[in-house]
């Protein structure tokens, strides 16, 4: 202010103090009455004031110019950190799809099931947390204790604990117990069709079968849920919580029939309960269509038992395990002779008990004089010397093109891991042996798949269609797509076909090799197959006991189901007709009962096994 | 004062006719001289109320929001902890009411008394805080023993230290105001604060510590501590931070880890780091009260220390400006009163206090925003807290009952009950708040009972303030008939006469009534015997 070195109430300028000695220290300071000052003056005061108030509304000032850099100039990246600090992303997992037979049948479904985890730091009082999920968990007090007093953060007490159980626990509030997702896959079939399901691992992929080929399709796809919380993960209700849906599995439904695949699975057992045979084996297919409605290996496996089973068990034999068939393959050796006109069911040949080949001689099952046998005697009584007759005839070339031609040497393609192709040699390496083998089924190697893909050929009127398992994928929203069905290929001409089946039918009949293959009031075709076994011990023939099989359709009028079963027997000698024949018929009967097949209208026609050899 | 005297010189002159340059610097020095201060308020806040109304509406929302605050931000935690959600901010609003009621004592308290007892409210405080430490007195709580337990509630000397020392420096201070040289302000106060000082850092409470050494700052500044003096303690102080920063100690690394709160995420930095983040979170407009994030269980001491985190997540940018603004009124309104009063007592009290309050919210806000380290300190009006909240609302009080002080404040509200006798509250009204009697309070003795058997009450045998009334040296003291009917003359009127209105007094209050408008001079603070 202007006025301020006239103000009359400034402080006058200070003089110095006369200097005090030490004596006068007792002395007033001044005179009494002479004031040195009188107070602040009013211009000071407000300047003061005024200054103090500057100071403070700048400090304020300068707090909110740091809100302005904090909150809007790099407020973006601070709340983006802050964001993801609190943010926690969480998988949903989705729900596999179950596999279904025919009819919608559950053979493999999944439930949500829970994994009960401790956090063994957070875990207030163990004995006590341990008591009360004792009997919840099943799982020993003892253990539980010792889980959760285990060093780290994550603990896992017990899996697979379902739904109603993981309530409970949550409603203990137990402090340190957390509760995972873990759907869980079911198995409510059991053994049944578990050759064919498969069964998946511990984190959820499929391992075998079904589960493991339709593993993209069934497993679905995971979702993840964002969402912000608090400390000690508390979901902050007006946060982000962001889900994206796990998309469920598809479910897959087979061609499978479980009650058919009950009956096939409890023959089997019977069969393999017998002390004689060791594995067992059967295939049951629709004549016309290709489709597997049973598939079976005795012994088989229960998928949820899978982790403890013994892994030579976890397979499925009737695909992936080959054999020699034996006498079955005389169908193809015949079929071939009659499609390239070499002869008819009633072409008589002379046909000695036995015949060189090579370096070896092949005889008949039992060595006789020569016999005049039409051809369907000679399949009827399963010569092996008329085929290799018939099929020496046809040639090699020609009788490899055919059984290639039938399916042999080659995967099926049926939805399912693991086929096994079969062994056929290339005709151009067979030796005179080999080549005299082939034809009776020996020195081939092929599944029990592939067999009854053949006898389909020859009940479809000569129209081979590769066998499936699967009829169509459901997406979880209902929409259903079946699965491509496989274009038919013709390997012999209906008439050809047709000749099969009416001499295959005289199999079982009267003089036949299998007349305990007879299905009452059904006309049956079909053949018996005995095969030597090699020794695995030795690598040859000798003490390796018999495949017997047999394979055949019913009716034979109007084939509608093809059976193939096969019996692994390494300490008997039984053939064929005597065994797998009677198992055979079982099966047969009940697949034509369950399916309400009309019997054959007509009775088996009665078959000239012998006739008289034309002289030449 | 310079605004009101400054006033008529604002019209503008009439420009000279065919200026020259010699006049057009003249006019140019005339222009100058004539603009008067910097900052001039604005007319409507030169009300001789304005100060108290300043006060009343900036804490009284700054309570407001302090209220809804703690409650938001409280409510999670208590409710995760198995409390009712409400408890914390029901509490609060408890403790609110005890403030108000509090803040209604203020108000009608006698300042010659207030100042009378302070020598012994000092040491009755510095004989608490030497209870607190005594571990069967003090209660401990996060290692530091701060608070003295009486049951229902905890009390913390230390905050009341501060009002205490506020008070009676300023007292002590005003008492010498006419001898006052630099170390006679110096003496009593500073030594004072150091022994208050050293007893709370012993809890340890830095916050307090901070508190005091504010209070001190508002003293000596505005009891005239001079400007080198001033510049002095700046370069120490300047000189002790960057010696503790380049001694690199851990220490020094700890108070300094507010520059980078990111070098240690884990344990330094954390609250800091979480602060920014709820800050940063809010962004302009906020995330909406009651929706903040922060405050589940993220940010430690999110309903008290760190409530302004809060507040600039839920309200946003937006929110934390009202409420740094509205402690910008409440120091505006502060310094107004030490402005406007002529109670040499009352200029320094509200000064100091005004500096504490609004340093104490920078400091709170300025480590909340990353500007300091992190101390205790609390926002006044705003944190959760007992003792804290109830001692400042009754500081809101005493600076109430400082505005109303005012020269014209007084005359305002005798003019006011003259033409409104009854009022809206009657005689309850006029109980809770009367309006004082001087403008510069005098200081009763203590001790002295008064005789019996008078028809005048010896009111200690101290005479009242006298303030001129425009005439140099005419201090006459109002008559007696004119003096301002006062709780012992009413004791003389009859009872059954309760609506004749009082005399009043006609004899202007200060100088606020008189035309030529002199600076008030106050009588100074010595008590006479009366004449």
């Amino acid at each position: 202010m202007p006025h301020r070195p006239t103000d009359p109430t400034r402080r006058p300028v200070r003089t110095t103090p006369p200097r005090r000695t030490s004596t006068e220290a007792l002395r007033p300071r001044r005179a009494p009455g002479t004031r040195r000052t009188r107070g602040l003056s009013p211009t000071v005061r407000t300047r003061r004031n005024r200054w103090g108030l500057g100071v403070l509304v700048v400090l304020l000032v300068a707090v909110a110019t740091k809100l302005v850099v904090l909150q809007g100039i790099d407020g973006t990246a601070y709340a983006q950190a802050a964001e993801s600090d609190r943010m926690r992303v969480f998988d949903i997992a989705a729900i596999r799809g179950a596999v279904l037979d025919r009819d919608g049948n559950p053979l493999a479904y999944t439930v949500e099931a829970s994994k009960v985890v401790a956090d063994p730091t957070v875990v207030e009082d163990p004995d006590r947390t341990a008591l009360a999920l004792t009997t919840l968990l099943g799982v020993p007090v003892d253990q539980l204790t010792d889980d959760l007093t285990a060093s780290g953060r994550y603990s896992v007490l017990a899996e697979h604990v379902d739904t109603a159980t993981s309530d409970q626990i949550t409603a203990l509030e137990l402090p340190g117990i957390v509760l995972e997702d873990q759907p869980t896959r079911l198995y409510p079939a059991g053994t049944v069709g578990g050759q064919v399901v498969g069964f998946i691992g511990r984190d959820g992929d499929g391992l075998a079968g079904i589960e493991q080929r339709y593993d993209d399709q069934l497993s679905g796809t995971d979702g993840t849920r964002r969402v912000e919380v608090g400390a000690g993960g508390i979901p902050i209700p007006s946060g982000i919580d962001e889900s994206t849906p796990a998309v469920d599995g598809s479910d897959v439904t087979l061609t499978i029939d479980e009650d058919l695949q009950y009956t096939v699975q409890q023959r089997l057992a019977t069969e393999c309960s017998n002390g004689q045979t060791t594995r067992g084996s059967a295939v049951v297919m629709e004549a016309h269509t290709g489709r597997v409605v049973a598939m079976a290996t005795c012994p088989g496996y229960d998928p949820s038992q899978a982790s403890t089973t013994d892994p030579d068990l976890l397979g499925n034999p009737a695909i992936s395990d080959v054999f020699e068939p034996g006498s079955v393959m005389k169908a193809v050796t015949l079929s071939a002779a009659i499609e390239d006109g070499h002869a008819t069911p009633d072409t008589v040949l002379s046909v000695n008990g036995h015949i060189p080949a090579g370096d070896v001689v092949v005889t008949d099952a039992h060595d006789h004089a020569p016999v005049d046998w039409t051809v369907t005697g000679i399949l009827a009584k399963s010569s092996n010397v008329g085929t290799i007759m018939l099929a020496r005839e046809v040639g090699d070339a020609r009788l490899e093109q055919y059984m290639r031609a039938f399916g042999l040497g080659s995967t099926t393609g049926i939805e399912l891991p693991g086929e096994s192709a079969g062994i056929l040699q290339d005709s151009a390496d067979w030796t005179a042996s080999r080549a005299a083998n082939v034809p009776i089924g020996q020195g081939v190697s092929v599944t029990a798949l592939q067999m009854a893909s053949v006898y389909q050929t020859i009940a479809n009127g000569g129209v081979r269609i590769p066998p499936r398992i699967v009829e169509s994928t459901t997406a979880p929203d209902g929409t259903v797509t079946p699965e491509p069905q496989p274009e038919g290929t013709r390997v012999i001409s209906e008439s050809t076909a047709q000749q099969m089946a009416y001499m295959l039918e005289a199999v079982v009949g009267p003089g036949g090799t299998a007349p305990l293959g007879e299905v009452p009031g059904f006309r049956v075709a079909g053949k018996t197959g005995t095969a030597q076994r090699a020794n695995p011990e030795c690598g040859c023939y000798s003490g390796g006991g018999y495949f017997t099989t047999f394979v055949g359709f019913a009716p034979a009028d109007d084939p509608q189901y093809v059976i193939a079963v096969d019996l692994e027997r390494p300490n008997s000698d039984a053939e064929g007709g005597q065994v797998a024949a009677p198992v055979f018929a079982d099966l047969m009967q009940y697949v034509l009962a369950a399916d309400d097949v009309v019997p054959s209208g007509s009775p088996r026609p009665d078959f000239q096994l012998t006739g008289t050899a034309p002289t030449n | 004062m310079a605004a009101s005297t400054d006033a008529p010189t604002r019209t503008a002159r009439p420009a000279r006719p065919g200026g020259t340059a010699t006049s057009a610097r003249a006019a140019r020095r005339g222009a100058q001289a004539s603009r008067g201060p910097l900052f001039r308020a604005p007319a409507w806040l030169d009300g001789p109320m304005t100060s108290a109304h300043l006060v009343l509406g900036s804490a009284g929302l700054l309570l407001a929001i302090g209220l809804v605050m703690v409650f938001s931000a409280s409510s999670v935690e208590a409710a995760l902890d198995d409390q009712p959600a409400w408890l914390p901010g029901v509490r609060q609003l408890v403790f609110a009411v005890v403030g108000v009621g509090l803040a209604l004592v203020a108000v009608r308290l006698p300042i010659g008394h207030l100042r009378r007892y302070s020598g012994i409210a000092l040491l009755v405080v510095t004989l608490m805080l030497l209870a607190v430490l005594v571990p069967g007195i003090g209660k401990e709580l996060n290692g530091a023993r701060q608070w003295i337990s009486l049951g229902v509630v905890d009390v913390q000397p230390s905050e009341l230290a501060k009002l205490v020392l506020a008070l009676w420096g300023a007292h002590v201070i005003a008492l010498r105001e006419k001898w006052l040289t630099t170390k006679a302000l110096l003496v009593p106060v500073v030594p004072a604060f150091l022994l208050l000082a050293l007893l709370v850092l012993a809890e340890p409470d830095m916050g307090a510590t901070v508190g005091l050494g504010l209070v001190v700052a508002g003293l000596l500044w505005s009891g005239g501590l001079p400007g080198r003096w001033i510049a002095g303690l700046g370069i120490v102080a300047v000189a002790g931070i960057a010696i503790t920063a380049l001694s690199a100690s851990y220490r020094a690394a700890r108070v300094f880890s507010f520059l980078d709160p990111f070098a240690d995420p884990e344990d330094g930095g954390f609250q800091a780091i979480k602060g920014l983040y709820a800050l940063a979170t809010g962004g302009f407009t906020g995330v909406g009260l009651g929706n903040s994030r922060m405050k589940w269980n993220i940010l430690p001491h999110a309903e008290s220390d760190y409530i302004f985190a809060i507040i600039g997540e839920e309200l946003g940018f937006l929110g934390c400006l009202v409420v740094i603004t509205l402690y910008g009124v409440l120091a505006y309104a502060g310094f107004r009163i030490a402005r406007r009063a002529t109670d040499r007592f009352v200029q320094l009290a509200s000064a100091a206090i005004t500096v504490w309050l609004i340093g104490q919210a920078f400091i709170n806000m300025g480590y909340v925003v990353g500007l300091l380290p992190v101390t205790g300190v609390t926002l006044p009006l705003i944190s959760a807290g007992g003792t804290s909240l109830v001692l400042t609302l009754f500081i809101v009080g005493l600076l109430v009952r400082f505005a109303r002080t005012e020269p014209e404040a007084i005359e305002h509200l005798r003019a006011h009950r003259q033409a409104h006798p009854a009022g809206r509250l009657g005689r309850l009204g006029r109980w809770l708040v009367p309006v004082p009697e001087q403008a510069v309070a005098p200081l009763p003795v203590l001790g002295r009972r008064a005789p019996t058997g008078r028809t005048r009450p010896d009111r200690g045998g101290r005479t009242v303030a006298r303030v001129r009334d425009g005439r140099p040296g005419a201090a006459d003291r109002p008559r007696a008939a004119d003096r301002p009917a006062t709780r012992q003359t009413a004791q003389a009127r009859p009872a059954t006469d309760e609506r004749v209105p009082r005399p009043r007094s006609a004899a202007p209050v200060g100088s606020a009534g008189s035309r030529t408008r002199q600076p008030v001079r106050t009588p100074g603070d010595r008590p006479r015997r009366p004449r």
